[in-house]
């Protein structure tokens, strides 16, 4: 009886050890999507001590462990635009990992970036469709943030329901699948980096009298230009005249684009955006050109239309519990909101935007639109990532609907009480 | 919370009658692309033919940072896999003794798979495919007793895994 069963216990012991396999998945996209396909050096992006999109050994912190992915190294590489066989542009460009924290996902962003030592200078095709511009110094694709695995939609598709009314910038972007060294790497979201070469590009400014702000609307930090302007007239204007009089609240929109700004806080607050105000603020001005007032930009809107969350309000002062401790970044709307005409015109802007921007029918129009794209490819995309099945992927998807169903009913019911107080 | 209440009071239900009843206690280590898993599983019977089983295990992580391009280890919470299920005797004919396991497993933890052979070096390059999401599926496993001791395998369909077990019972 002994025997029998020691020999038992060894077939099984020798299955356990015999059960680890390498298998790399050879995958092909459907034909449904752009192609962008980027060739270079593999030691750039997989060599221990300079790979690009490793841990490897020489590493940066940031989120997560230290890793070289952190760092902002740039390599040459190669990049082609194909559709349905056809070769839209073909250039040499710098290739750099990109983000924040959504670094540490599996599938990292990428940025392109077109410099004279590559090849051209600027890339000439009009990318994206809906868009007059075309012509780029830098290109962004992006895995979708922190949305990356969820519904790999959500700020492309915030852009496309806010795009034709909001008066802010955002970035136009497009989705294509992306092959690296000729391996399937998934579906990513090609966008408009927001540099200064974009305000150059879009307003036809000088890029190097941007002052492209970030962070704090106290106490700013640029990574192009100055702050030093917009806390000398704008922060010093608010923190010593008192905005409740018609004349200072028409000096501050001497030097704000008070309607950017108003649409701007509109579309955070409503869309439950979590990842702000404390990060993923920018907001920028010409500081040589009399005419250009400080302006904001939308972006990185990943963490918002989150069902969970429904019911979580906070515009400043105005209305709700801050959902993190730091306010600072409420400062201009705080000492806007004493004012009764700029209280009446948000509010007034607001109602528009839940009545026609944020309209239901249209919303779940949208996002279906967006998801259809790459409804066909999602599989494969899956098959890559082990991300959510098609299923999940899809109930990701109607939670996104369902956010804007009820968040509709209850901004509306807010926003007309708040008004009525007013009246 | 109700939940956890009835299964605490089950288990110690069958501990109680259990007594009387044989015991299985054994240490598991599973291992899979740069994690090793030790863990503790258990069985107690509750009648001569049938009882329960429950089982949990932690990983270490031993990997080179080269080969990896992301990792979502959760500093501070180290389990790796949890199951609980049946436990019972398969096949008792002449001089085989066979027991079986059955029930349902979670996985929480990473999980590496590969995702691109980097040919200049002569190595696979992994990815973290859990992305910290719980995996959840079938475990089954054979047992088979030599005198005291206990030995086992155990598969799971939330990840395809293989677990060694050994013991002994009471």
């Amino acid at each position: 009886m002994r025997v029998n069963n020691y020999w038992c216990f060894c077939v099984l012991v020798l299955s356990f050890f015999s059960c680890e396999r390498e298998k790399i998945k050879y995958i092909e996209d459907t034909g449904t999507l752009p192609q962008l396909r980027i060739l270079i050096d593999e030691n750039y992006l997989w060599s221990a001590d300079s790979g690009l999109y490793v841990i490897g050994i020489n590493g940066k912190e940031l989120c997560g462990p230290i890793a070289n992915y952190n760092q902002k190294w740039e390599y040459p590489a190669s990049v082609s635009y194909v559709n349905k066989g056809e070769i839209l542009f073909n250039e040499q460009v710098g290739l750099r990992i990109k983000g924040g924290c959504s670094r540490v996902s599996s599938m990292k962003s990428l940025g392109l970036y077109w410099r004279k030592e590559y090849g051209n200078s600027r890339l000439e095709y009009p990318v994206f469709r809906n868009s007059a511009i075309s012509s780029y110094k830098r290109l962004f694709l992006r895995n979708s943030g922190n949305d990356f695995g969820e519904t790999q939609i959500k700020d492309i598709s915030i852009n496309s329901i806010v795009s034709e009314d909001a008066n802010f910038e955002m970035q136009q972007y497009t989705q294509c699948v992306v092959y690296l060294n000729e391996e399937y790497w998934g579906i990513y979201n090609l966008r408009e980096m927001i540099t200064k070469h974009y305000f150059e590009t879009h307003f036809g400014y000088e890029k190097e009298n941007i002052d492209l702000l970030e962070g704090s609307e106290i106490n700013p930090w640029a990574d192009d230009g100055s702050p030093n302007n917009y806390k000398n007239t704008v922060v010093s204007f608010l923190q010593n005249n008192d905005l409740s009089l018609e004349s200072n609240y028409m000096q501050i929109g001497n030097l704000i684009d008070v309607d950017s700004y108003i649409d701007y806080i509109i579309v955070n607050t409503y869309i439950g955006n979590r990842d702000w105000p404390q990060n993923n603020v920018k907001w920028w001005k010409d500081r040589t050109n009399d005419q250009s007032k400080w302006r904001w930009v939308l972006f990185d809107t990943d963490l918002s239309f989150e069902l969970n969350r429904v019911e979580r309000i906070w515009i400043g002062d105005l209305i709700g519990e801050p959902f993190n401790q730091n306010q600072a970044s409420f400062f201009i709307f705080n000492k806007l909101l004493k004012n009764t005409q700029f209280k009446k015109t948000f509010l007034d802007r607001y109602l528009y935007f839940i009545e026609h921007v944020f309209d239901q029918n249209r919303v779940e129009s949208m996002i279906r639109q967006t998801k259809n794209t790459i409804d066909a490819e999602y599989s494969n995309f899956h098959a890559k990532w082990n991300v959510l099945n098609q299923s999940q992927w899809e109930n990701e998807i109607q939670k996104m609907i369902s956010f804007n169903t009820q968040r509709h009913q209850i901004m509306k019911s807010v926003i007309t009480h708040l008004r009525n107080e007013g009246n | 919370m109700r939940v956890i209440k009835v299964i605490v009071l089950l288990l110690c239900l069958f501990v109680q009658e259990s007594k009387a009843q044989k015991t299985n206690v054994m240490l598991s280590y599973g291992q899979s692309k740069f994690i090793r898993s030790p863990g503790l599983e258990a069985s107690i019977y509750i009648s001569p033919k049938l009882g329960i089983e429950f089982g949990l295990s932690t990983y270490f992580l031993d990997y080179r940072p080269q080969q990896l391009v992301n990792i979502s280890d959760n500093y501070f919470f180290n389990i790796y896999n949890v199951n609980i299920g049946l436990c019972g005797k398969l096949l008792n004919y002449e001089k085989i003794k066979v027991e079986y396991t059955v029930g349902v497993k979670v996985y929480y933890g990473p999980e590496f798979e590969p995702l691109h052979f980097f040919k200049s070096k002569g190595y696979y390059i992994y990815y973290d495919a859990s992305e910290l999401r719980p995996d959840l599926g079938i475990d089954m496993g054979l047992l088979v007793p030599i005198n005291k001791y206990i030995a086992g395998l155990k598969y799971d369909t939330a990840r395809n895994k293989l677990r060694l077990l050994v013991g002994m019972w009471f």
